[in-house]
């Protein structure tokens, strides 16, 4: 017969494993990074190995985008060529280029030497290989940015101040060129037929700070997939 | 078995245009892990028309009937944390008119990290038609066409883009017809306007929208923000006693970001968590930085 002491003990300890199982917290809402201040340290490797910091980067203009390749938004801006023609305006990665571009992965709902390969696949697929996409597993730095979406858009300036959040620009106007694909031919209602350009507040953002302009706007609603966080 | 005429016309309607349809694949951009495999389409559209015929300058509905695969959402207008709204874009002919879309009272949708708004199983967004008098469509009985796109953002535990085309054809004949009040259903789910509310008064001071009414269940009404250039929205707070409401909606607006428009603030009033209960629009607009009134 188990003695009364070993039932009131397992008994007690079921008790106290149950009510903290009962008393844990739900995963605390990303909370909203303001423009303003300053852009979270962070210190992120890529998918080849190497290690990015906030801090290497002081000096230059740093453009974070929250990327998932699984995500068809995120591929739709590679498709429409928007991300690589920023790119080329921007002038990233020429030599003494002024603005630095990184995407950053923060999805967890798949293995991590998985979410790696499917990084590398995409940038192979678009001949992007000027975009380093950092590895945030664990959602630590994603969390400390607040990225809700995948795009999710973040330009610092040579500072490391945060002076632009949001979307790439208006959402309407990167679903009308993703209609435009699709359509019969022609314009409809006034939308490009995958021909005119949408605006890229992106863009707009980084060549305001390097002319010294307020940036307008400075914050907008992200679209796109949900950042598929580990918790 | 001789089916009803309004049957077949619906079926004639809905005979998709263009090109063929892309696989599932190709239409949700995977790249590699998540790709939708299942040859059956996560969202179908079928458009429907509210009258068998039309005559001149009638006012009627065009319904677009969204029906989504089990486990699966698509989004309201304002998608909430994440997500892309699903939209639809109507091309009526020459001399009609076509009014905005009309969204249902979404469901909220909770997941880790956010709140999303958006619709399950099935929903029918309106748009409201209005054809030309009969003097500017000669011959005024040719059956008008309406060309109807919509796209939308499918989610589960990952999310896939697609869209659909489909043309819906309405006779014309030379006098006013009836409403076959094919969308009460959720015609019933469409906010109304807050000036419906009993006794509804809104203001605007700085910072705060506060609004007042009476309202059956006040102790369960809830805000569900609608988001707008330049403007953030803070969670509201509300007190219901005896039916009486007042709420208090926190904001922040910042004309940098309004893009050119004005700043406004827009939500729903609802109450409870249903998403059949009665919903109201707010939409009231802002004061910018020294302008002395609302």
């Amino acid at each position: 017969m188990t003695p009364l002491s070993t039932i009131l003990t397992t008994t007690s300890a079921a008790l106290l494993a149950g009510a903290l199982t009962i008393a844990a917290p739900a995963p605390a809402p990303v909370a909203k990074l303001s423009v303003g201040a300053p852009a979270p340290a962070f210190s992120l490797t890529d998918t080849a190995g190497k290690t990015h910091t906030l801090k290497e980067y002081e000096g230059k203009i740093v453009v974070l985008e929250w990327f998932n390749p699984g995500c068809p938004w995120c591929r739709a801006v590679y498709d429409n060529n928007a991300v690589q023609e920023m790119l080329t305006s921007m002038k990233v990665g020429q030599k003494d280029a002024e603005v630095v571009y990184l995407a950053v992965n923060s999805t967890a709902n798949a293995p991590k030497e998985r979410v790696i390969a499917e990084s590398i696949e995409a940038m192979k697929k678009n001949k992007v290989d000027t975009v380093p996409v950092l590895i945030d597993y664990d959602g630590a730095v994603g969390k400390s940015y607040g990225a809700k979406t995948t795009p999710h858009m973040y330009v610092i300036d040579s500072s490391g101040v945060l002076r632009y959040q949001g979307a790439f620009g208006p959402q309407e106007d990167y679903g009308k060129r993703q209609r435009g694909r699709r359509s019969r031919g022609g314009d409809s209602n006034g939308s490009p037929s995958g021909g005119a350009k949408a605006a890229n507040w992106v863009l707009t953002a980084v060549q305001q700070i390097q002319s010294g302009e307020k940036v307008a706007p400075n914050d907008t609603q992200p679209w796109g997939c949900g950042v598929k966080y580990a918790d | 078995m001789v089916l009803p005429i309004w049957f077949t016309a619906v079926v004639l309607a809905n005979a998709p245009t263009g090109p063929p349809v892309e696989t599932p694949e190709e239409m949700s951009g995977q790249w590699g892990i998540n790709r939708h495999t299942d040859p059956a389409p996560l969202v179908s559209m079928e458009v429907v028309a509210d009258v068998a015929s039309a005559g001149p300058d009638q006012t009627f509905l065009l319904g677009v009937h969204l029906s989504i695969a089990k486990g699966w959402h698509i989004y309201w207008e304002s998608p909430g944390d994440s997500g892309s709204p699903t939209i639809v874009d109507v091309q009526a002919p020459h001399g009609w008119t076509v009014g905005p879309t009309q969204y249902p009272r979404p469901t909220r949708f909770t997941a880790k990290q956010s709140v999303t708004w958006g619709y399950e199983s099935e929903v029918v967004l309106l748009v409201e038609v209005t054809s030309p008098p009969a003097a500017l469509d000669p011959p005024q009985f040719t059956p008008a066409s309406f060309d109807v796109f919509a796209t939308w953002l499918v989610c589960k535990d990952v999310c896939h883009m697609g869209d659909a085309q489909k043309v819906c054809t309405v006779e014309m004949v030379g006098t006013v017809t009836s409403s076959l009040q094919r969308f009460a259903r959720w015609q019933s789910r469409i906010p109304r306007p807050i000036a419906d509310l009993p006794g509804a008064v809104v203001t605007v001071t700085e910072g705060l929208v506060t609004l007042t009414g009476t309202i059956d269940d006040a102790d369960q009404a809830t805000f569900i923000p609608l988001a707008t250039p330049g403007v953030q929205i803070a969670p509201a707070d509300s007190t219901g006693a005896d039916d009486q409401l007042a709420m208090t909606i926190p904001f922040t607006a910042d004309e940098d970001n309004a893009l050119g428009g004005d700043l406004r603030l827009r939500g729903l009033l609802a109450i409870g968590n249903d998403p059949q209960g009665p919903s109201w629009e707010i939409n009231v607009e802002l004061p910018r930085s020294g302008d002395t009134q609302p």
